[in-house]
């Protein structure tokens, strides 16, 4: 690897202490302050979750009534996606992207600052619902059940509110990514050298810039109606209900990709690290992303099958549903063809990316099912469909999330994680989230609906039920684990110290010091390989 | 208990055979990942003596992998395609349509304009909650929803569908044998959503007749000038606002009345208060002279209530109908 000589200002912090941290357009620190915020909001929508399944261990559990579980439940759904699942991606790229590519910093940094602001405020909006009575619709909202005369309490104003400052946020933040991958790259850091991290968030950033106008839209109108007295969504004025959902979903599929595309590019970092072997397949994983990012659109009615679309489109999206499966196959099998032949350390950022691929496989085959139409009309709106998404979201986002927080907090803070806790730490969350979520593919083939908050009428279901409120209650141990480990190790200082490459990793943020000086790297590198750390070594 | 649910209806059926069938694809594709991540982290594990061979990739492999997987979606869409028309296909050969309409939370059913469910007042036979169907025939069910979206949901005789303010929606069940099959509304609703239940009771053709004059006669009883008053009161006065009658009223602060004639205990659980005329009248002219706490007021104007006593007499004379 060489280097060229650029001259680049060193600077001083006009202001230090707290002030330094909210003045800050450092990717570095804005990205960490994307970190602590998220991982806060996922430890109080996880706090939201055990409420909701100890209110589900018995039958006909007296620990929430029906209004505040149907609050619990808006409130669980709305924080892990939208502040946690969705800007933990953003906070990790803004850390990371500029580092990978060999760029001193996104390419708009005070834009960036103001994502992240925006990012706070949308939380502090959601939350401040508390004081006026919580939305209670589902993270869907469908209408007209959240139109004023069905959800009367400004909770849900405060929902619509909140939706659009985030989705702003997530726009400014996207465009701020591409713009950096695409202008920004070291010299020679050509699109079939970046790594696969930044191919997934650069795919993932169009996504979110194409997705998210359509919830803005339609979260404007809705409050349009809410406060202005409009009828864009009102069925006694004739309006259509279905076209909140078909709004709504053209933003909120392609939404699932957002939070799982960051995720692989994670898995497809790691594995080859720590199996000390390239990645099998670049091209093809690289592709199946952008794939994956098409496909994504045209996929958005299977969230309505049973909502009485007509059969045209029920077969064209029960195609296109289940062609979405071949390029999540074919990163599956490159991931496997990766570790194939490999030499495997079996670190922490390892143990979970290799679980990620065993509980996002069975999130992938389970959509499969709920993308053919009759199997839809059985599962849909069950706890099948609960499964689901959390082997998707936790099986694929949250394990890749610890992933990246065991792989790359030890560049962000210069100390590594407790190697024996992090072990610890896996085990538990591994097996504690198939305790909670593999029960619940059974209840709902067994015709329980989400989002109720007893079944006294249904006894029989309260044993798998019973399994999964402990499962849950093991995730929070598990979390436990992790906030202990990172107190420790990092906080007070007692991990090992870090160096610049614990991990004899070959991309670029590892050849920067651990942490990374402001502005990245004293000379920019100039890059001859997608591995530039390994450029001295021969391989084949 | 039946594992998986268990299906008692043809559609219900091919839904589980097709489940069945892609199950077992499913297991095959988890044992090959799953298996190769185990095989892999055993014999691929760093140890001393031990090297990686460095490769990008393999061009027929990802072929591979690429085109099976291809082939195994689109015999899965081949096969739900067949099954598309069994699913949507809600009219053919249907006995009988009822409408089920839904409402923040109860579903209410109209039966067909059939002269068999023809009541004295020229309508047709209504009820909520509990739907009676022939067994072993196909019933179609016209959905629609005069709130917000509900979905009507049987696991055991046929999946659900939405039923959607201003669009007319159906789907049809049908049981292979008699008995109760209990389903729910899936499509949240609002607070009271998780207790929008569905009974369909299916009977053989003689029992199916017995139930149909029964409950053709019970709900002509309403029809009768002296009962017909006092049903309109019931519905229009703060009766209906804590009790339920199914198909009147959905009350839920006072005890269910739907049979209150056939109640064994007596009334308010009052010893000495059995269920009839003369007690009723007692107990809805004061009741809580005769069970001192109880949430339900006086009704007697000459206890100091609104209500005179050929009021409550019609009424007495409507709750008298409720076996």
């Amino acid at each position: 690897m060489a280097a060229i000589d650029t001259p680049f200002p060193v600077t001083r912090p006009r202001y230090t202490g707290i002030l330094e941290w909210v003045t800050t357009v450092d990717h570095k620190r804005i990205g960490a302050l994307y970190l602590w915020t998220t991982f806060f909001f996922f430890v109080t929508g996880g706090l939201l979750a055990l409420a909701l399944r100890a209110q589900l261990a018995t039958p006909d559990g007296q620990i929430l009534n029906a209004e505040a579980y149907n609050a619990a439940f808006t409130m669980h759904g709305t924080t892990m996606i939208f502040l946690f699942v969705v800007p933990v991606w953003t906070g990790f790229a803004n850390y990371i992207i500029p580092l990978q590519i060999g760029a001193r910093d996104m390419a708009f940094p005070k834009l960036n600052a103001l994502s992240y602001w925006l990012l706070l405020s949308g939380g502090i909006i959601l939350y401040s619902a508390l004081l006026v009575g919580p939305p209670a619709s589902g993270w869907t909202s469908y209408v007209p059940l959240s139109t004023l005369p069905y959800s009367p309490s400004h909770g849900q104003d405060l929902w619509l509110l909140s939706l659009t400052v985030l989705g702003f946020s997530s726009i400014f933040g996207a465009l701020n990514m591409i713009v950096t991958i695409f202008a920004l790259r070291a010299p020679g850091m050509t699109f079939s050298r970046i790594t696969l991290f930044t191919w997934s968030v650069l795919v993932t950033s169009f996504l979110l810039v194409l997705a998210i106008p359509f919830l803005t839209v339609a979260g404007v109108l809705l409050l349009f109606d809410r406060l202005a007295g409009l009828s864009f969504f009102a069925t006694s004025e004739g309006s259509d209900p279905l076209l909140w959902q078909f709004l709504f979903w053209f933003f909120g599929h392609p939404e699932v990709y957002i939070m799982v595309l960051p995720g692989f590019g994670v898995v497809s970092e790691i594995l080859p690290v720590f199996s000390r072997k390239p990645i099998f397949g670049y091209k093809m994983i690289a592709y199946s992303s952008v794939a994956i990012g098409f496909l994504s659109f045209s996929v958005f009615v299977h969230h309505m099958f049973v909502a009485g679309v007509d059969e045209t489109l029920q077969v064209f999206f029960m195609i296109s549903t289940m062609l979405i499966a071949v390029p999540t196959g074919v990163k599956i099998f490159s991931w496997l063809g990766t570790i194939w032949h490999g030499s495997l350390r079996f670190k922490t950022p390892m143990l979970f990316a290799l679980g990620f691929i065993a509980t996002f496989t069975i999130g992938g085959i389970s959509g499969v099912f709920l993308g053919a139409v009759p199997e839809d009309v059985q599962l849909s709106d069950t706890y099948y469909v609960v499964a689901h998404i959390h082997y998707v979201l936790f099986g694929g986002a949250v394990m890749t999330v610890f992933a990246a927080m065991y792989y790359w907090i030890p560049k962000m803070s210069g100390r590594m994680l407790n190697e024996r806790l992090g072990q610890i730490n896996f085990l538990t969350i591994f097996v504690a989230m198939n305790l909670t979520f593999f029960p619940q593919h059974e209840l709902g083939i067994e015709g329980m609906p989400r989002r109720i908050f007893h079944y006294p009428q249904s006894p029989e279901w309260g044993t798998l039920n019973l399994i999964s409120t402990i499962g849950a209650f093991l995730i929070a141990v598990g979390v436990a684990i992790f906030l202990w480990n990172f107190f420790t190790s990092v906080i007070l200082g007692k991990g090992k110290p870090a160096g610049d490459d614990p991990w004899e990793a070959d991309t670029l943020e590892w050849a920067t010091t651990s942490p990374p000086p402001v502005y990245n790297f004293p000379r920019i590198p100039v890059v001859h390989s997608a591995r530039p750390l390994k450029e001295d070594q021969p391989h084949t | 208990m039946p594992w998986p649910v268990d299906p008692q209806g043809p559609l219900a059926r091919s839904i589980a055979d097709l489940y069945w069938l892609m199950f077992g694809a499913a297991v095959i594709v988890l044992a090959i990942v799953v298996g190769a991540l185990v095989v892999a982290g055993i014999r691929f594990r760093e140890r001393p003596g031990h090297q990686a061979r460095q490769y990008h990739g393999n061009n027929v492999l990802e072929l591979i992998w690429t085109v099976v997987p291809t082939l195994m979606v689109i015999s899965f869409s081949v096969l739900s395609f067949q099954r598309l028309a069994l699913v949507n296909d809600v009219d053919s050969g249907a006995a009988m349509t009822v409408q089920a309409e839904g409402k923040q939370w109860v579903w209410n059913f109209q039966y067909p304009s059939d002269p068999k469910f023809k009541l004295s007042d020229g309508t047709y036979l209504k009820a909520a909650e509990e739907l009676h169907i022939p067994a072993g025939q196909k019933v179609k069910i016209e959905l629609s929803s005069v709130d917000v979206i509900h979905a009507f949901y049987l696991p055991s005789l046929g999946g659900q569908k939405d039923a959607v303010p201003g669009r007319a929606t159906a789907m049809w069940i049908q049981a292979d044998r008699p008995g109760t099959y209990n389903g729910q509304c899936a499509e949240f609703c609002g607070t009271g959503h998780a207790d929008m239940l569905i009974t369909v009771v299916a009977q053989n053709p003689a029992d199916y007749a017995a139930w149909q004059a029964a409950a053709v006669k019970q709900a002509n009883l309403f029809n009768d000038p002296a009962v017909a008053q006092g049903k309109q009161l019931f519905t229009s006065l703060a009766c209906a606002g804590c009790h339920t009658v199914q198909g009147l009223t959905g009350g839920k602060v006072g005890p269910e009345l739907t049979h209150i004639m056939s109640q064994k205990t007596p009334i308010g659980g009052v010893a000495g208060l059995d269920v009839n005329e003369a007690n009723l009248i007692k107990w809805v002219s004061n009741a809580p002279s005769n069970k001192p706490g109880t949430l339900m007021p006086v009704f007697s104007n000459k206890a100091g209530g609104p209500l005179d006593d050929a009021t409550i007499l019609a009424i007495v004379k409507f709750l008298e109908t409720l076996k």
